[in-house]
């Protein structure tokens, strides 16, 4: 392998791990400011999803050099598949991050309910897994990846529970039914990052064993 | 195991035998080939004794060979016997035949690197004692203290109002060391046992030590020290885990604070190199002494163990500190001199 291509696709990788770091950062910022119904906070938010855009679009264009110039095989071809996909799900989980800023407003005159449904705890989860998918990346963690996958299954049974709670209050008071639209909508933004994390998990597994798992494919044999 | 050859007279029967064999056959090619000529039965039964010696004199070596192998067999059944009795003083002696001389250094390599294993267990064990001693030590002397408090509250200073209090307030000091001791020492079986895992991130580094700077201002304000933090605004990434070199910068900046007198100065800052950054913290404090240099990141040492224990110390932020590094593929330096003051440095990838 020569030197150049070995660059390129150091730099693929440093990229990855730049904007994964970055929405690890913004998630977390989002959360807080959820927590602490902090408006500032969600300026960061938006500030970080300019940058996560950018990488993007700078990652986008790595691959195409990569692609166009070396036509790459075997782990080098499954690094720049991968860096394909996991680069399109950190982008989506930055968009999410900025979808749950946007609730920070409507939910800041209801901590209790947003308290009592306890949305930060399946957020932690959620964040957790996000984390935790960086680092199987990072340190080429087949085994974490694995365990990650699991997790998902935890987020979706909270989200059908929090839901049901969420429904209830409703019913039971009309003056929460806007705040619940909105809980409602951060539980779906909520599992939806949990199904990113997934897939960027997955991603690791095919990166560093050579095997596909997605959609249960493991289990089929 | 004894060999029908053993035997002497078993020998000399078969020198002989051969010899008669020779001369039957001789005589046999002389009655096919007719042979004549004078002294022919005397030069015959010659052929035949020399064949004899010959036969005699292969026997004899035969049989040395037979008795060196099998006496080279018997010292390494008998040293093997001895290592499996647990002595590893055995050196076999690499003579003799091919097979036997491998089968002697694989033996005495086997042995050496037994004797490495039980050396490395040894010093293990060791660590480990003195390890449970000085941590035993070190949980001893908090638990007594607020047990002392205690007592001495319970036996009546409750009631008076110009120690209560400060005894309380002591007390409660103690427990707050205990558990700073308690989460180290779980902090370092979790590094040491591989439990924890790092989350490298790329991060703005001014940012990051500003941050953990303002943390610390209050503290140094305290003692009248200035921290020097001169870091530029513009953002330079670099790669590491935050959380833990947030416990690594806190760490040393805290013991600078300590070991510098009332009045002194902490710099902490970084100088940009090629794809990497060296990160400092350096004080006027007290220093330390060059014997002590090598020893310091180890667990539990200390320069001077009471002003550490005055000071609030656990014997185990340095050694936290030297792992955390080492885990970022880095190494921690350190460079003193005493009544001057300290560098503590380390360099982080860009």
């Amino acid at each position: 392998m020569h030197r150049h291509f070995e660059d390129l696709l150091e730099g693929l990788r440093v990229n990855l791990i730049k904007m994964g770091s970055l929405v690890d950062e913004q998630l977390d910022l989002a959360f807080r400011a959820l927590h602490d119904r902090d408006l500032q906070a969600t300026t960061k938010v938006y500030e970080t999803e300019k940058k996560v855009n950018d990488f993007d679009n700078l990652l986008d264009q790595q691959v195409d050099e990569i692609m166009a110039l070396e036509q790459p095989v075997a782990a080098d071809l499954r690094l720049v598949v991968s860096a394909i996909k996991m680069n399109h799900e950190l982008e989506r989980i930055g968009d999410v991050a900025v979808n749950i800023a946007q609730r920070v407003e409507p939910l800041r005159d209801f901590p209790e309910l947003v308290r009592k449904t306890a949305i930060l705890e399946m957020g932690d989860v959620a964040r957790r897994m996000v984390h935790d998918s960086i680092d199987s990346f990072i340190h080429a963690d087949a085994e974490l990846a694995r365990r990650i996958c699991k997790q998902d299954d935890v987020v979706d049974e909270m989200n059908r529970q929090k839901f049901r709670f969420v429904i209830d209050e409703m019913k039971k008071d009309p003056a929460v039914v806007e705040p619940g639209a909105h809980l409602i909508v951060a539980l779906k933004h909520i599992e939806r990052i949990a199904d990113h994390a997934t897939n960027i998990a997955e991603d690791v597994v095919f990166l560093v064993d050579a095997k596909v798992i997605k959609h249960h494919a493991a289990d089929k044999g | 195991m004894n060999h029908f050859l053993d035997s002497y007279k078993i020998r000399i029967t078969v020198a002989a035998a051969a010899g008669v064999v020779i001369y039957l056959v001789l005589l046999l090619v002389g009655s096919i080939f007719p042979l004549t000529g004078p002294g022919l039965t005397l030069h015959l039964l010659l052929t035949a004794f020399v064949g004899t010696m010959l036969a005699f004199g292969f026997l004899e070596v035969l049989v040395a060979f037979r008795k060196r192998q099998t006496k080279i067999l018997n010292m390494i059944v008998d040293a093997l016997r001895r290592i499996s009795a647990g002595d590893l003083s055995v050196q076999l002696p690499e003579t003799g035949a091919i097979e036997l001389r491998q089968v002697s250094k694989l033996t005495n390599q086997i042995v050496g690197n037994l004797k490495q294993d039980i050396s490395k267990l040894e010093k293990l064990e060791r660590v480990r004692s003195e390890f449970l001693a000085n941590v035993s030590h070190e949980l001893r002397t908090p638990i007594f203290s607020i047990q002392g408090f205690i007592e001495t509250l319970i036996d009546g200073a409750i009631d008076d109002p110009k120690v209560n209090r400060e005894f309380l307030q002591k007390a409660y000091e103690h427990s707050v060391r205990l558990n700073t001791l308690l989460n180290d020492l779980i902090e370092i079986s979790r590094i040491e046992s591989g439990e924890m895992r790092m989350s490298f991130r790329y991060f703005n580094l001014p940012e990051f030590m500003r941050s953990i700077v303002e943390e610390l201002e209050h503290k140094a304000e305290k003692k009248s020290i200035q921290i020097v933090c001169q870091l530029p605004e513009r953002e330079i990434l670099v790669l590491g885990d935050r959380e833990r070199l947030r416990q690594v910068l806190s760490n040393l900046i805290d013991n600078s604070i300590k070991y510098t007198d009332d009045g002194g100065k902490v710099e902490v800052g970084f100088t940009d190199l090629q794809g990497t950054v060296r990160v400092y913290v350096r004080d006027n404090g007290s220093g330390i002494g060059e014997e002590h240099l090598g020893r310091i990141f180890e667990r539990f040492y200390r320069v001077d163990k009471d002003r550490s224990r005055s000071v609030g110390g656990t014997g185990l932020g340095l050694a936290i500190v030297k792992h955390i590094i080492e885990a970022h593929n880095s190494r921690i330096e350190v460079r003193s001199e005493l009544g001057k003051g300290s560098e503590f440095s380390f360099l982080l990838k860009k």
